[in-house]
């Protein structure tokens, strides 16, 4: 197709959560302009934390989404133990790292079924994809029911959970509510094979881009709620040292701010960089099953992002029924001291990536000053980025395929809008 | 869940600090009071689909955005039409929303014999946990309404509704 003058336009994309727009001029093929534009307004989240009690950071960050509340609740619990010195010990750990299991779960799967494996089989949506493969859908709603359940018996509920506290539990669950899950969690392991296995059969755009991956790296496990901030170019530090090394920025066309390395290189958070950089942290039978499915370390297709999620939901199974098995219930369910003035970070995997808390509380608990950068905004320019490969690669397709495909591009990143906002409505201009 | 599988339920959807929002889990929670089957669900649109299938009949109550006047109710016995569709529920997230909850839960054989939809019209959606006047006077007269009805899932006592 004719590369001369271009416009497209899409005012408001589906299937992401939030607001947004994506606007592009194309000419002769190459793309001289891109902004990738959040319009859904701030929520001013840190301010309002400003006054409040260190207890109440969890539930209000939770607010932020409904879909990773636990990556809040987390990222902002180990934040203010961080602040006040509490260590927390590994039974609640081992607790905390099972909840978020749940969340990974119904996330990616949500994510993963529902909202993007309609993209690869060119259907509109999740209702399309019932009609015509029942069997996938009755599967993801099957493995979110357990991912759900698991937030349910450890959170008190499946949104917002209420049982969360800083320094652990208000209450830890039984063992046999806990190991009654096993069952449940190992069916959702088999189930989710067999999704991986129908996703290995979608054609995938064929693309490559240069990313900056940057991930958590555990000692032992494929990271979740713990882990130094490691990258592809070699970085590798405590959690405390994310603002020396990464920044966000106010860019016209956004509300969101946009995170980018302190020299300004972009960069890439979630699942594709998660197994990038800790591959060899998943089990050997999950790498083989990631890999015949056509995702080998050192993938940088984002499309496949799709079998990268939907690897770690396996493990996320997998990972479950092993603390399930192995649960004894922490008594109390909560670790506390003193209070004392500090500044404290936390840093989780959310499930689109790592999600970075800092709080400064004065000696009586209360906050000072917060500062929450979600994974969205992190991801954000090289969302721009991937729009601007993926219009100049396949910039010889018909205008509405094209914009089919960028966005299916923005799809890959299953942005949290409102979490950065922090997303779409896409105008391409060709010139 | 409060109910066995073969009675109908009450699911009130909605934000409860977002004001208005949380009209549906108020009038829920009311009702659960009052000895009806109900539950209050904050969570994204496919959930909607475990809490409803095998029930013989749901009332799906959610706050509506737009230009109605505050409190007005508006009732959707036919999921079909169109107007159902084009009605602004604001709980959605993720983009899966109450009606392509109920499109997939059609797709799926996974709705209730009989599905009723109720929107109040709401004022306020901003942050807090306060129903706007108006507004928390409707969910008042629909407590009242389905609480003393012999039969809370009757079509023709959810149709008249539609004109309080």
């Amino acid at each position: 197709m004719s590369d001369s003058t271009r416009t497209i336009s899409v005012e408001a994309l589906a299937r992401v959560e939030g607001e947004g727009r994506f606007k592009v001029r194309l000419e002769g093929g190459k793309v001289v302009r891109s902004e990738f534009s959040i319009f859904e307004p701030p929520r001013y989240f840190e301010g309002l934390l400003r006054g409040r009690s260190y207890q109440d950071a969890p539930d209000v960050t939770s607010r932020i989404c409904g879909i990773c509340p636990i990556a809040y609740i987390m990222g902002a619990s180990q934040a203010m133990e961080d602040a006040l010195g509490w260590q927390v010990p590994r039974p609640i750990a081992d607790l905390r790292r099972l909840i978020y299991c749940g969340e990974w779960i119904q996330s990616h799967v949500l994510h993963t079924h529902l909202l993007h494996a309609p993209d690869f089989l060119g259907l509109q949506d999740s209702i399309q994809l019932a009609q015509s493969n029942r069997g996938l859908v009755e599967n993801g709603l099957a493995a979110k029911k357990t991912g759900n359940l698991l937030m349910e018996v450890i959170g008190g509920r499946s949104v917002h959970p209420v049982n969360t506290r800083v320094g652990g539990f208000y209450r830890a669950p039984s063992a046999d509510d806990v190991q009654a899950l096993i069952p449940e969690l190992e069916r959702g392991e088999a189930l989710s094979v067999a999704a991986l296995e129908a996703f290995a059969g979608f054609d995938f755009p064929d693309l490559e881009m240069d990313y900056l991956f940057v991930a958590l790296r555990h000692e032992t496990d494929y990271p979740i709620a713990e882990g130094r901030i490691v990258s592809s170019a070699g970085l590798d530090i405590g959690v405390a040292a994310f603002p020396a090394h990464f920044e966000e920025h106010q860019v016209p066309h956004s509300n969101a701010l946009q995170g980018a390395t302190l020299d300004g290189e972009p960069y890439l958070v979630g699942p594709l960089a998660r197994f990038n950089l800790n591959a060899d942290r998943l089990p050997a039978d999950i790498l083989a099953l990631a890999e015949k499915a056509g995702l080998a370390p050192g993938c940088r297709n984002p499309f496949k992002s799709l079998l990268a999620r939907q690897v770690e939901v396996i493990y996320a199974f997998r990972e479950a029924a092993r603390l399930a098995r192995a649960y004894t219930p922490p008594e109390p369910g909560f670790v506390e001291g003193p209070l004392r003035a500090g500044t404290g970070h936390g840093i989780t995997e959310a499930p689109r990536g790592i999600c970075y808390h800092r709080y400064e509380i004065a000696e009586d608990g209360a906050i000072l000053a917060a500062t929450i950068v979600p994974p969205t905004s992190q991801n954000q320019r090289q969302i721009e980025l991937d729009l601007v490969g993926t219009v100049e690669r396949f910039h010889d397709l018909d205008d509405d395929v094209l914009q089919w495909r960028c966005e299916q591009a923005i799809r890959n990143y299953d942005p949290c809008i409102s979490c950065a906002t922090h997303f779409l409505k896409l105008d391409v201009e060709r010139a | 869940m409060s109910s066995a599988p073969d009675s109908g339920i009450v699911i009130g959807v909605g934000q409860t600090e977002r004001q208005d929002d949380g009209v549906g889990p108020y009038v829920a929670r009311a009702l659960k009071q009052r000895g009806l089957p109900a539950v209050a669900y904050e969570g994204e649109g496919s959930g909607l689909l475990e809490l409803w299938q095998f029930r013989p009949a749901c009332i799906v109550i959610d706050a509506l955005s737009g230009a109605a006047p505050p409190g007005r109710l508006r009732v959707f016995t036919d999921l079909d039409d169109p107007a159902f569709r084009r009605a602004a529920f604001v709980h959605s997230t993720h983009r899966l929303g109450l009606p392509e909850a109920v499109a997939l839960g059609r797709a799926l054989g996974r709705l209730p014999e009989r599905l009723a939809v109720i929107g109040i019209a709401g004022a306020a959606f901003g942050f807090g946990g306060t129903l706007s006047p108006p507004v928390a006077a409707a969910a008042e007269r629909l407590i009242d309404a389905l609480a003393g009805a012999e039969d809370a899932f009757d079509e023709d006592l959810l149709a008249g509704l539609g004109g309080a």
